[in-house]
């Protein structure tokens, strides 16, 4: 923005106007009266203000100089442009004038009026006064002189005492305003260069009228400092004001724009915090204006912190202290770094840390006055026991240890919850850890009790031994027969089997039905069905929930269940098996289903051992055309038809609920069975009813399944009575029931065979059966004290030691009943999975489990064993408590005895112990 | 089957699989003059066992074209096509075969004469004829058509499912005479089986790595001190037999697992590649131990492999299809092993079976448990490219049909099948009835195929 001044001529018009109506101007050349003329030059105006760069027009005019003419009074008339040009003496050429330019319409020219013009008395002035030419017309210099009092001078050519003179006064030129640079500041310091012209020496740039410090550079630029304030936000006129003489301002402008100014500010998340002992939180912090987003950390006031009061790091991470401070509250603080003035701060209260137990000893403990370690970690001064909800007298010995005083009652004997709870600050109570309270005489020993439940369960624990010992066997075994069935999740078809066989491992180490999932294994490896051929996991879901419900049921029930299950007729192919006339039958479940389920291929006597004729050869039980005969009975049958869809015969597989029946697939010839002949023409449904009645009565159902579940749940090798008594079991409970499964198990596991073993005088060559890798596994977790949720690796640990859950190889199950021991002539179905491979895998789980880890979500806690291990023959009868019913030989307890002391630190001790123990064959068969 | 004899089976050799003990009296059992062989005379047998009853019936086809026909009507879901078919002509028949389509390397070998085929063998107590069997009137094996007692009698050449041994085993228990080392003779890689387990000589059984190391024990005197009680423990003498087998079993793992890395170490790896089945998992296995046989110290091998999957109730085609072509490629490798090794005349490998299939179909395109099957010999000591036994008249109910759906009765015995791999192997012909039972009812005790 640049301001115009336009040159204004004076008009002439002005002069005569000046000449005219004013007194005391000499140039009108008026006579003060009388006719007495004297030579006089009058310069007009006589005075005149002129800024630096203007010009002025002066007017001579000469009076008493009588040229050829007379002289004349009157003001000059209009002038005549000369017709001529006029020729220019070189002194008028000295005035400046231009010469041959029209001389414009205020120059007065009249001939006998010529006079010479000079500044300051030098003839037509010069650079530093100004310059005027012979036509009068001044031109001011641009820089002002010292002295800025001008004197114009006109001097008669023709009568050189003759002069008039003006009296200029220079002033400074109007500054001009172009531009600024910046173009904006923001409220505060800034520094303005102002570009323009005309700018004089002591000029000064201003912010809305007011003075800036102002340095001259030059004539077209000045340097100005100044401090923007807030309420000057906006647009803000800078001018250029040059100074006296001739103060002015310029009439041109720059807009300059005024930002606020920036404000910091600091923000911490979350305002406020609680922090456990040895616990940390994490603040996070914004910085707002500023480009600068640094803070530095401090809790109460200290940078950093320190280790009472906990530490913050650069990144805001404050970890509490090791102990609390009093008070137990904090500030943390983040200060901007690049505006110390700006900072924000969090509240942190501090509280005790959660106490974790991991054993109680010694458990169990004996109705009335006990005395307890309590150990774990997080313990704080101040923290109490609680048995069964009520607080005991508590002594705080260390972090890790409390000792507490307390009475059992008799109305406790059972589990009762042992828990700690650390004071406020931030009182919470631990998880509990069960206590087991004994009678002060139980019914049963430890050790019968524990041998007990190597029987019947996926393996002895403390707390079971002494429930067990509590309540004795047949109580417990009351218990077992109505504790709910464990679960398996609800999957869909394309879910992986490793959920089923996670669950599988989670219910049995888990479950409080240990029984009936052990009867559940047994009978899901003798009724078969494999993942190898079915790789559906819902078939497995419905397959062991069925086994599950059925164990302590009736024989029929189960057979019934096992021929109609979508599971079984996929793998054994009854499901779409056509009885189409002149087709044949497939005749897998036909032959398997007599075979391997139910009566065996050789007629048996009641006590197992097999019939012969005279000749001293076995009695087959069935022949070809019996097989034929069932396998005209499952015909017919096909998969329930899945929701939305009409069953039809051929219907695709679908694992929910039994399979349907379908008449016109239905084989209507006669058929031969074992003990019966069904008749053409029958009925899908009376054929099969009739065809597992005639297996079920069959007399080889009690021996054949008797001899199948002692073998899994006592012993490889019963003797024929044994297997005799339970045979008599299943064909008369006792209330002239055929088939109840619930009074087998209870014979199986209360017949003295059974029981015998308590006794280490009456245990026999011949005893005990070799822990399959499923009951092995879960056997050693449950020892172990073991948390798992399955995991995820231990059916891979199984199939190493040849056992993948759910996948046998074939429907003989993993191992066949009548397997014999190699170099024996003893019979030991789980040795066919003992060999050169699965013995070391055996060993090398056990090495996983107790120096390593057998999966993320499986822990193992040795500590209750820990506790003990200072005395090493405590050590040793402790684990054998729970491991080997309290039966380790003398001299294999010497041998660990010599070993473990060697071994001082107490926790390297008890897992060499439980190694040594677990991996060895003493402990692998159960005996 | 629940048979409790077992028990009562009288022996006059003590338990053969303590570790450690040694041989005992073999008087029984004959002397073994013949068998002076020096050490570098060495010998294999390799059985590869179909477990499930391998439908043999599909494996090798007629295919002249009345042969082919019948076959075709017969068979009917089940019939290959007749163009798919890998031709061969044996020329003791002079008529042409065709191996299933799968069966390429097979076809190859045999032409090559390094496979032959021996033609409707199974288990026989005696030669049987049709009317024979269905008027009851010879000695059969026990229980025809069970999985596991014909599984148990092919592996022991007993009429009895209750034979305490496998004849791989007896076979290594003629070793003994000229071997005196600790490792066992016999090896199985497909887990415990009745086959390489003998009366006298320790067999090795394993189901995975047979090389697995024992984790956890680092050398500290800590770990030392935990090795040797572990391994005390295994000694002991605790009075029960399960628990002598069961230390019996580990320690003998622990020593054999450790033997057999020390030796398979300073095996040079083999070039042949194996398929990544279970089946050429384990042929591998034998290919690496066959080659470390100098380091243990072994004259003579006998191994036992498996594969499964064969009892094709249902989806017969699908199976075989998939299951023909990993046997062949599997028993090609192998064979390719043994030239790299240098030992392919010394090394014959063989197809076990329970049983062949009913020859008729049934309703679920599969087939049910029949009798007689053909089998493979291998190697180039075989006298390859021909058919050996006799060639059963595939009718339903005809002359070689036990029952009216296909059933073959067999036309030679598994006996004389092992007996003439066993003299191969250098049993003397008096000694062969020692471990066949039933061979003297055969007029041919051996044939002549390799």
């Amino acid at each position: 923005m640049t301001g115009s001044l336009v040159q204004r001529p004076v008009s002439r018009l002005k002069i005569l106007a000046l000449c005219l109506g004013t007194a005391g101007m000499v140039a009108c050349g008026v006579s003060e009266g009388g006719n007495h003329l004297h030579p006089a030059v009058v310069v007009a105006p006589a005075q005149a203000q002129i800024r630096a760069g203007d010009t002025q027009q002066f007017k001579a005019t000469v009076t008493g100089i009588t040229p050829t003419g007379s002289a004349s009074s009157t003001p000059p008339s209009q002038p005549n442009p000369p017709s001529t040009p006029i020729t220019i003496s070189q002194s008028r050429a000295r005035m400046g004038h231009a010469g041959l330019s029209s001389p414009g319409p205020n120059i007065v020219v009249e001939s006998g009026d010529e006079v010479t013009w000079s500044v300051n008395g030098v003839a037509g002035g010069n650079a530093t006064v100004g310059t005027i030419n012979s036509n009068g017309l001044y031109a001011a210099p641009a820089v002002l002189p010292s002295n800025t009092a001008i004197t114009v001078t006109a001097t008669s050519v023709a009568n050189l005492s003759a002069s008039g003179e003006a009296a200029v006064a220079l002033e400074n030129a109007i500054p001009v305003v172009q531009s600024a640079q910046p173009s904006s500041v923001t409220v505060g310091n800034f520094t303005l260069s102002v570009a323009g012209s005309k700018f004089a020496k002591g000029a000064e740039v201003l912010l809305n009228g007011t003075a800036l410090q102002t340095t001259f550079v030059s004539a077209t630029q000045l340097t100005a400092t100044g401090t923007a304030t807030q309420p000057e936000v906006g647009k803000a006129t800078i001018t250029v004001e040059n100074p006296n003489p001739g103060a002015i301002v310029s009439a041109t402008a720059y807009a300059l724009q005024i930002d606020p100014a920036l404000k910091v500010t600091v923000n911490v998340s979350p305002a406020t915090a609680q922090v456990r002992e040895g616990g940390t939180q994490q603040f996070s912090v914004t910085v707002t204006g500023s480009t600068n987003p640094a803070v530095s950390w401090s809790v109460n006031g200290v940078t950093g912190g320190n280790s009472s009061l906990g530490t913050v790091d650069a990144s805001g991470l404050y970890k509490a202290p090791a102990s609390l401070p009093n008070p137990n509250s904090v500030t943390v603080t983040a200060t901007s770094v690049a505006a110390s003035g700006s900072s924000a701060t969090a509240m942190v209260a501090l509280q005790n840390p959660i106490p974790l137990v991991t054993a109680v000893s010694p458990n169990p403990v004996t109705v009335g006055n006990f005395t307890l370690t309590v150990t774990g970690t997080n313990f704080v001064s101040g923290a109490t026991v609680s048995f069964g909800g009520q607080f005991l007298d508590t002594t705080y010995v260390s972090s890790t240890k409390l000792t507490a005083t307390g009475t059992a009652s008799t109305q406790q004997v059972g589990s009762v919850a042992v828990e700690v709870q650390n004071p406020d600050p931030g009182s919470v109570e631990s998880s509990a850890l069960n206590l087991q309270v004994s009678s002060a005489s139980p019914v049963v020993s430890a050790a019968v009790a524990a041998r007990f439940l190597e029987q019947s369960t996926f393996g002895p624990t403390p707390q079971l031994i002494a429930h067990v010992q509590q309540i004795g066997l047949q109580a417990f075994l009351n218990e077992q027969f109505t504790a709910p069935a464990s679960t398996y999740p609800a999957l869909v078809s394309t879910d992986s089997m490793s959920l089923m066989q996670q669950r599988f491992f989670a219910n049995a180490v888990n479950g409080q039905d240990q029984l009936r999932q052990r009867v559940a294994l047994a009978l899901s490896e003798q009724f078969v069905i494999s993942a190898i051929k079915i790789s559906d996991p819902t078939a497995f879901v419905l397959w062991m929930n069925m086994l599950q419900k059925d164990a302590f049921g009736n024989h029929s029930t189960l057979l019934n269940d096992v021929t109609l299950s979508p599971a079984m007729g996929n793998y054994l192919d009854m499901g779409n098996n056509d009885g189409c006339s002149g087709c044949r039958p497939n005749e897998n479940y036909g032959r398997e289903v007599l075979q391997l389920f139910t009566i065996g291929l050789a007629q048996l006597n009641p006590d197992g051992s097999p019939q012969v004729d005279g000749s001293g050869n076995p009695i087959p039980t069935y022949q070809q055309a019996t097989v034929d005969g069932f396998s005209d009975v499952f015909t017919g049958w096909t998969y329930p038809a899945a929701p939305g869809t009409t069953a039809q015969f051929y219907d695709p597989l679908f694992y929910s609920g039994p399979m349907i029946p379908f008449a016109s697939h239905h084989n209507t010839t006669a058929k031969t069975l074992l003990d019966t002949t069904l008749p053409a023409g029958n009925n899908i449904q009376t054929d099969l009813n009739a065809a597992l009645k005639d297996i079920f009565n069959h007399p080889n159902v009690g021996p054949f399944l008797a001899q199948h579940l002692i073998q899994n749940l006592v012993t490889s090798n019963p003797s024929p009575a044994y297997v005799a008594r339970v045979s008599a079991v299943f064909n008369d409970n006792g209330s002239g029931v055929r088939g109840d499964l619930k009074a087998v198990v209870s014979a199986i596991l209360l017949d003295p065979e059974a029981r015998r073993g308590d006794d280490l005088t009456q245990v026999q060559a011949s005893d005990g059966h070799l822990k399959e890798p499923l009951l092995y596994i879960t056997n050693v977790l449950r020892a172990a004290n073991a948390t798992t949720d399955g995991g995820s690796n231990l059916q891979y640990y199984a199939s190493n030691m040849g056992q993948y859950p759910f996948y046998s190889p074939s429907v003989f199950n993993f191992y066949p009943p009548n397997n014999v021991i190699p170099g024996t002539t003893l019979l030991g179905p789980e040795f066919k999975l003992m060999n050169t491979s699965t013995a070391i895998a055996r060993i090398n789980y056990v090495n996983d489990l107790v120096y390593g880890n057998v999966g993320a979500t499986t822990t193992v806690n040795l500590s209750p064993y820990v506790t003990v291990a200072g005395d090493v023959n405590k050590l040793l009868t402790t684990l054998s408590g729970v491991m080997l019913h309290s039966q380790m030989s003398s001299d294999m307890q010497g041998t660990l005895a010599s070993t473990l002391s060697g071994i001082t630190d107490l926790k390297q001790r008890t897992q060499a112990a439980f190694f040594l123990i677990a991996s060895s064959s003493q402990y692998q068969v159960e005996h | 089957m629940r048979k409790m004899t077992r028990r009562d089976f009288v022996r006059n050799t003590c338990c053969s699989a303590a570790a450690g003990m040694a041989a005992a009296s073999f008087s029984r059992l004959g002397l073994i003059n013949a068998m002076a062989q020096t050490s570098t005379d060495y010998k294999a047998l390799v059985c590869i066992f179909l477990f499930g009853g391998n439908d043999a019936n599909n494996m090798i086809v007629p295919l002249d074209s009345s042969g082919y026909a019948n076959y075709a009507s017969l068979r009917a879901g089940l019939a290959l096509s007749q163009g798919q078919l890998l031709p061969v002509t044996p020329p003791s028949i002079g008529s042409p075969f065709g191996f299933h389509p799968s069966l390429v390397e097979i076809q190859q070998l045999f032409n090559n004469q390094k496979l032959a085929l021996l033609a409707n063998v199974g288990t026989l107590v005696q030669p049987t004829t049709r009317a024979q069997f269905l008027q009851q009137q010879a000695t059969l094996p026990e229980n025809l058509f069970s999985h596991e007692d014909q599984q148990l009698q092919m592996q022991s050449a007993a009429a009895s499912t209750l034979a305490p041994a496998g004849w791989g085993g007896l076979l290594a228990d003629k070793m003994e005479a000229i071997y005196g080392g600790n490792f066992p003779v016999a090896i199985s890689l497909a887990g415990t089986n009745l086959f390489v387990e003998g009366l006298s000589m320790r067999c090795m059984e394993s189901s995975g790595n047979p090389t697995s190391p024992l984790n956890g024990f680092y050398g500290s005197a800590t770990d030392n001190a935990r090795l040797a009680a572990l391994q005390s423990l295994l000694t002991f003498d605790t009075g029960l037999s399960l628990i002598q087998s069961a230390s019996s079993v580990t320690g003998n793992a622990l020593n054999d697992s450790k033997a057999l890395a020390t030796a398979l170490a300073s095996n040079k790896a083999l070039m042949t590649q194996f398929p990544t089945s279970s089946l050429g998992g384990q042929l591998k296995q034998v290919a690496q131990i066959i080659q470390a046989r100098s380091g243990l110290g072994l004259p003579r091998q006998i191994f036992f492999v498996s594969s499964g999957g064969f009892d094709t109730h249902t989806a017969q085609l699908p199976t075989q299809l998939a299951l023909f072509k990993d046997l062949s490629q599997c028993m090609n490798a192998f064979y390719n092993a043994t030239v790299e090794i240098g030992v392919d005349s010394q090394v014959t490998s063989f197809t076990l079976s329970d049983f062949a299939r009913t020859f008729q179909p049934d309703s679920t395109s599969g087939t049910d448990h029949a009798w007689g099957s053909h089998h493979m010999i291998m190697g180039s000591a075989v006298k390859g490219s021909d058919f050996y036994g006799t060639f059963p008249t595939l009718a339903l109910g005809g002359p070689d049909d036990a029952t009216s759906q296909g059933r073959w009765i067999p036309t030679t015995s598994l006996d004389q099948y092992g007996a003439t791999l066993a003299k191969w192997f250098g049993v003397q012909a008096s000694d062969l009835p020692s471990i066949f039972s039933n061979l003297p009812n055969f007029q041919n005790p051996t044939l002549s195929f390799v």
